[in-house]
């Protein structure tokens, strides 16, 4: 799969601190990218750097397999859709008003416009003030006003931001349909599951680093979940000198590899302690993300 | 992208601004010669250099100055910059319709300017004499003056958030102006000073200030030129600003 954004050492630096530091991102074709990290992380700043709306402080950015500077920013921007930070729009203008500014300055026809609105589902409300939309209209509107040009990558900084339940569902449905007509959709969130159940591909940011970028099977595989070895008797267990904790009906270990859990079945067998059950607990995405961003600013 | 530009003119408060303020200065103007008709005897020549007088002096550059805001304000609300960063194929066209928008409603101000008082002095002031055709000159050269003005303004609304600052830099223009129109040892600077330039134009062939030339080639030209070369030079130093700043 070709990528269609790849940074190399990409890194912003504000004056007290560094908001981004040497990211090395790759976003495939055609994928539904989840770019998580907690509040704070670096996702806005970084997606910014990817539209040419902030210069990094160092590394190099290509999209479409160029080098984004401020002549191919002219050039490609045209078919990136985006929307960053929260849902732009004109208050004292309708919806559909809005869509026209947008197609003016992008030189789109009237049909790109009606479909991009249909896709939304915010057709029957295109003649009203935005000032008037719901919160949930508004990230509708510009998701609407990202996907009118017909873009071959999409950028989305927390689309789901607000949203019911249900309306996250319809942008989640609408994110992976369009990734199945070949679009790139780059998409960030501080929620793991809003993006778990969409995304192809997973990059996780923290303190502006990336600690992981890879499928959500690698994700698992990144971190080994822990050992449950079920005990009637965990008091003897850990007289063996085990470095555990002990739970209910046994005792738990972290961090062990398989050879690891071999030798410690092992000495428990050769000192007599009854083992019942030996297992991995089963870990849900939530935990390895909590594993890998220390636990630090999650809701 | 003009007609972007004009889409997010509806429903602003910039066509009230355009109209408010000619209609005081045709007010102004007209209460004025009403109370004074000993001094200002000279039907249409007393009333329209009555009607630009603090017009040109304060009420034009200011409504510019209120304009170049109302225009920009709304791109400093919300996230509305990230979308017109990321639909303007180049930064000087983005400074162009603009500026190109915010003469919209100064024309506007200036017909109505020309209208109102052309309409106050037939049937208010029922002034003798053949109604003075070259005022609606004035008013049209006017727009063309303002253009460094508004180029500025713009910039300035551009580059600021706050709605009041760019409007009040605007007013020590409009005070520093008085004075170079009015002192001798300052006048050269009343080619450079945008809202000095507006005066300058609006006062052509007028009566109330001294020396202000008369509606003719030789002095309306050179208020012209330099209106248009300063203009230049305030897009240039927007589109610098845009790339450096908002761009950075």
């Amino acid at each position: 799969m070709s990528a269609v954004i790849t940074t190399r050492g990409l890194t912003k630096t504000f004056k007290s601190h560094t908001a981004v530091d040497s990211l090395d991102l790759r976003v495939p074709q055609g994928v539904v990218y989840g770019f998580l990290g907690p509040n704070g992380s670096g996702k806005s700043t970084t997606m910014k750097m990817l539209l040419g709306l902030t210069r990094p402080t160092r590394g190099e950015i290509e999209v479409f397999g160029e080098p984004l500077t401020p002549q191919s920013r002219t050039r490609l921007l045209p078919s990136i859709g985006s929307m960053i930070e929260a849902p732009p729009g004109y208050g004292h203008l309708t919806g559909a008003e809005n869509m026209r500014i947008v197609a003016d300055m992008l030189d789109l026809s009237s049909h790109q416009v009606d479909r991009a609105l249909a896709t939304v589902r915010l057709t029957e409300h295109k003649d009203k003030l935005v000032r008037n939309y719901s919160l949930g209209m508004k990230q509708r509107l510009g998701i609407a006003m990202a996907l009118a040009r017909d873009p071959s990558l999409l950028i989305l900084d927390e689309p789901t931001n607000g949203l019911d339940p249900a309306g996250i569902e319809e942008i989640r449905t609408l994110l992976v349909q369009l990734a199945g007509q070949g679009i790139t959709v780059m998409v960030s969130s501080h929620l793991l599951d809003e993006i778990d159940k969409m995304a192809d591909v997973l990059g996780i940011l923290s303190a502006g680093r990336m600690i992981f970028q890879g499928t959500r099977d690698d994700l698992f595989q990144h971190s080994i979940p822990d050992l449950l070895i079920e005990t009637p008797d965990p008091a003897a267990a850990l007289a063996l000198g085990i470095t555990a904790t002990p739970v209910t009906g046994g005792i738990r270990i972290s961090g062990t590899d398989k050879d690891q859990t071999a030798e410690i079945v092992r000495r428990l067998a050769v000192a007599g302690v009854p083992i019942h059950e030996v297992r991995r607990i089963q870990q849900s995405l939530e935990d390895v993300f909590m594993d890998l961003t220390g636990r630090g600013g999650l809701l | 992208m003009f007609r972007a530009e004009l889409i997010k003119l509806k429903r602003s408060s910039t066509w009230l601004i355009a109209l408010i303020l000619p209609l005081l200065a045709v007010t102004t103007g007209t209460v004025n010669l009403a109370n004074n008709t000993d001094m200002l005897d000279a039907g249409w020549a007393s009333f329209t250099s009555q009607v630009v007088l603090f017009y040109g002096l304060l009420f034009y550059s200011m409504g510019i100055g209120l304009l170049a805001t109302t225009v920009w304000r709304m791109e400093h609300r919300g996230t509305n910059w990230n979308l017109l960063l990321t639909t303007t194929r180049q930064p000087v066209r983005l400074v162009l319709a603009k500026i190109a928008v915010i003469a919209v409603p100064v024309a506007f101000m200036q017909a109505v300017l020309v209208v109102a008082t052309l309409i106050s002095g037939v049937f208010v002031l029922h002034l003798d004499g053949a109604i003075p055709w070259q005022f609606a000159l004035v008013g049209a050269l006017a727009v063309i003056a303002a253009l460094p003005l508004v180029a500025i303004q713009s910039l300035l609304s551009m580059l600021l958030r706050s709605f009041a600052a760019p409007v009040a830099i605007c007013l020590v223009g409009c005070v520093i102006g008085v004075a170079t129109v009015t002192s001798i040892a300052l006048r050269p600077l009343s080619y450079v000073l945008p809202q000095a330039i507006n005066t300058r134009a609006l006062n052509l062939g007028s009566t109330a200030i001294a020396e202000s030339g008369g509606l003719t080639v030789p002095d309306a030209l050179p208020i012209l030129l330099t209106a248009v070369a300063l203009a230049t030079i305030f897009t240039i130093a927007s589109v610098a600003a845009l790339r450096g700043i908002k761009l950075r």
